[in-house]
């Protein structure tokens, strides 16, 4: 049965979540979708593939992404999560940072909080850094603490 | 016959291992002599596949593809229960027809409506190794790699051969499956969240887990899982025409893969909804069967209806193809909101309810920080909120924790689009708290992360019925009792029960309430109501957020406009609201209504009235609700001839599902007292 505009638009939108997404120039700009509909902008896309497919298509890769294979998940990583990741990395503690230490292979993920929460100066040196920026801060101040042996995918 | 096609297979595989065998033996490579015995004389084929490349053509396990056709046809696998789910096709006798909208999905001309045409199509493209292209990235794959489900069931039925070796080339198919693993799949329920209105009724989605091995003894973090999503594909921005099409089925929906700390940020962060997970008791079979049919639905398109084939019913499509024993889809009623989809799961038996798992958002994380707080430290948070002080000092850990989340959620804007006041506070505030050492989110953790006592799948249910007795006095017109019945299909108001339901909304979906006079016993409409969502937003310490309501529909007018007479249109509302209680509701309001509505009877068709209204709204515990409230209400320009209308009403739950309903109404034109039974199904 076709049902009422209004109730229909409600739970509509609510799944229509990525219409239209801007793709910022770092990797797959996966942050700025966050910002929704709230920024229609036009894509420069190459294929006739709806953006949304692009990147969370199910048989998509990252095939939407400018690096390789195994950075863009780091980059993609930061991208979404870099805010959480900074407050975490100044309390020394949580969630993002087990996942980059997942990402990154390390073995102890407290080993990898410390060293984020000691060198957090140097890693976030600058109140608005790019995602190649903050990893590197990251992936240096785990060879300067010597922790490359613990962290295999580094 | 049997006999002979067998013996074909083992002499065809023991003249392959012996060309191998030869090849290795007269090359320069050698086996360990053990295992070269080993397999020439028990026929075991991977060790040498490995050795030599080229020669692993001969020792992959394909079937004989015409021996396949042959059993596929004396089986009758094309009308076979599980060939019709992966195509979703339904048949009334030969008459087929298939949901699948998208072309790509039949390598057949007539596939979407021949099942055996699309059966004997696959086999053939299967044998020939055929290459297709994805409808998306517009990318060959071999027919093999883009239908691993359709090549499980036909190696299930056609003598059992082994079809995972022939997937082994398919990089692509193979990517997936590393990403998503099949630990365990979740249904997930991101909670009810009025202040935007598209998340009102909340959503539900797909979680597929990896295997993680716990390396230390922290929490294994699932922000690496994926979220499965069935979304629709909007071609048009116009608010107008988006409704329309999306109606009419004139979107095309996808199902998508996301990341799921992208998932957590967006509903988390981004629109505050918390984050309820229902394991799904599947079989490993179950949860590779779904993996590999989800691969194939990634290039289906399907028409995308709002009702009845809207996300939530095509999350549990995938499951019903992936496990049929369960029968999720059977007796689901057409109108599905999302937490429907979690109660049909949970009824079926597919959910292991001793392990739901629960994320808060991020303002339920700000609230508990806050209401952990000592006095000073609340004092300390209000000083430093926003972090517009250019020095962070004289704080503690806990508290500048609180604001550092509460900034985040109030800015993540400016934090996405780098606004550079915006970040430049963070940065300040955050190294400031690096510079401090503190075991309090260490300890903390747990209560943050703690699940809330009454869960989303434990309300009520979505759709009611009152059926009860009143007494109406009309002014000037009749006195009479009444039989009233009235159905609504979701969602909620404040005086059904609240277990399980977002305490300060009401959400109301399409409500007909009926009277039947006992004069002539006619049936009257009361109301009609098409949506009505009112969101009593309890004000302060931590947040300032109005009362609004907004409610379309009929209703009937009962002052000197006309007296009894059906008006529709529009009613909004806006005003001020608190709790006063931690555990319970003691919540009184106070808010101004206008209503525009256009009533035939009425002289002018269109009319307008507005009101002051204050109330309290009650609800205990046990689940009792109590509400009352006065309005002082003017009509047109009628200004001095305002008067007063009080509303009471009771709810008395006998269950979850059953309760009666009293409430009553007086005005100088019309007094009202009514009971009914609340059924709520």
């Amino acid at each position: 049965m076709r049902k009422l505009l209004i109730s229909c638009a409600i739970f509509m939108m609510g799944s229509m979540a990525f219409a239209d997404k801007f793709v910022g120039p770092a990797g797959c700009g996966l942050g700025q979708m966050l910002l929704g509909g709230k920024k229609m902008q036009t894509l420069a896309s190459t294929t006739n593939a709806s953006f949304y497919s692009q990147f969370f298509g199910i048989t998509s890769g990252t095939s939407g992404c400018k690096e390789g294979a195994s950075s863009a998940e780091l980059n993609n990583f930061l991208d979404v999560n870099q805010y959480a990741l900074a407050t975490e990395a100044s309390k020394g503690e949580g969630e993002s940072i087990q996942t980059l230490a997942e990402i990154l292979g390390c073995s102890d993920s407290a080993n990898l909080a410390k060293v984020l929460k000691q060198g957090y100066s140097s890693i976030f040196h600058a109140p608005s850094l790019s995602v190649e920026e903050i990893g590197s801060g990251i992936l240096n101040q785990i060879e300067a603490n010597k922790l490359q042996g613990e962290c295999t995918r580094v | 016959m049997a006999f002979l096609i067998k013996l074909k297979r083992i002499s065809y595989k023991a003249s392959a291992h012996a060309y191998s065998f030869l090849t290795i033996f007269l090359s320069k490579k050698r086996e360990p002599v053990g295992s070269l015995f080993f397999c020439v004389f028990f026929f075991c084929s991977s060790a040498f596949a490995q050795v030599e490349a080229d020669q692993t053509e001969y020792l992959k396990l394909e079937p004989i593809w015409s021996d396949v056709l042959k059993q596929s046809n004396q089986k009758g696998l094309a009308f076979d229960s599980e060939w019709l789910q992966l195509l979703h096709m339904t048949c009334s006798g030969s008459d087929c027809k298939s949901l699948e909208d998208g072309i790509q999905f039949f390598i057949s001309k007539e596939g979407r409506k021949n099942p055996k045409q699309e059966l004997e199509a696959t086999i053939k493209a299967f044998e020939n190794n055929t290459l297709l292209t994805m409808n998306a990235a517009k990318v060959q794959q071999n027919a093999r790699c883009q239908y691993p489900a359709r090549l499980s069931f036909l190696a299930k039925h056609t003598g059992g051969w082994s079809y995972q070796a022939l997937l082994a080339g398919c990089k692509d198919y193979q990517n997936y499956r590393e990403k998503l693993g099949t630990e365990v799949i979740k249904l997930v329920f991101s909670s009810y969240y009025l202040n935007n209105p598209s998340s009102a009724f909340g959503h539900s989605f797909l979680k597929v887990s990896k295997f993680r091995k716990q390396n230390d003894h922290s929490v294994k973090s699932d922000l690496l899982d994926y979220g499965i999503n069935y979304a629709a594909i909007p071609t048009t921005s116009n608010a107008l025409l988006y409704g329309v099409m999306g109606m009419v089925g004139g979107f095309r929906g996808e199902y998508a893969k996301i990341p799921y700390y992208f998932k957590v940020r967006e509903y988390s962060d981004y629109e505050s909804r918390d984050l309820w997970e229902y394991p799904l008791k599947l079989r490993e079979s179950e949860k590779n069967l779904f993996l590999e049919h989800l691969w194939e639905m990634g290039q289906a398109a399907f028409d995308y209806f709002y009702f009845d084939e809207n996300c939530s019913y095509y999350i549990l499509r995938v499951l019903d193809v992936a496990a049929p024993r369960y029968k999720v889809l059977e007796g689901l009623p057409p109108w599905i909101i999302p937490i429907d989809t979690i109660k049909q799961a949970i009824q079926k038996g597919m959910v292991d309810l001793d392990h739901i798992g629960f994320r808060p958002s991020l303002s339920t994380i700000v609230s508990k920080r806050y209401n952990l707080l000592n006095d000073d430290e609340k004092s300390l948070f209000h000083e430093f909120r926003g972090l517009e002080k250019s020095q962070i000092k004289g704080i503690t850990a806990p508290a500048l924790d609180a604001v550092l989340d509460d900034f985040d959620m109030q800015n993540l804007d400016g934090l996405i689009k780098k606004d550079p006041s915006t970040l430049k506070k963070k940065h300040v505030a955050l190294l400031t708290r690096s510079q401090m050492e503190s075991d309090h989110e260490k300890k903390i953790a747990g209560i943050l992360r703690r699940k809330p006592s009454n869960a989303p799948h434990e309300s009520h249910e979505s759709m009611r019925w009152t059926l009860g007795y009143r007494g109406l006095d009309l002014e000037n017109s009749f006195k009479e009792h009444q039989g009233i019945l009235g159905v609504r299909v979701a969602l909620h108001d404040f005086l059904d029960p609240v277990f399980g339901m977002p305490t300060y909304s009401r959400l109301e979906m399409m409500l007909a309430e009926f009277y039947i006079d006992n004069k002539g016993h006619r049936i009257h409409l009361e109301r009609l109501r098409l949506v009505g969502i009112e969101a009593r937003n309890s004000f302060g310490p931590l947040w300032h957020k109005p009362l609004w309501q907004i409610d379309m529909g009929f209703d009937r007018i009962r002052d000197p406009r006309c007296f009894n007479c059906l008006a529709g249109g529009m009613i909004g509302g806006i005003g001020i609201s608190k709790n006063f209680t931690k555990s319970f509701v003691f919540q009184p309001y106070a808010k101004m209504n206008i209503a525009l509505q256009y009533a035939d009877a009425i002289e002018s068709g269109f009319t307008y009235d507005y009101w002051g209204e204050a109330g309290l709204r009650v609800n205990t515990p046990s689940d009792f609700n109590f509400m009352f409230a006065s309005q002082v209400k003017f009509y047109e320009d009628r200004f001095k001839e305002f008067y007063y209308r009080h509303l009471v009403g009771i709810q008395l739950p006998f269950s979850k599902n059953l309760g009666i309903r009293l409430q009553g109404v007086k005005s100088p034109y019309e007094f009202q007292a009514q009971a009914a039974i609340a059924y709520y199904h």
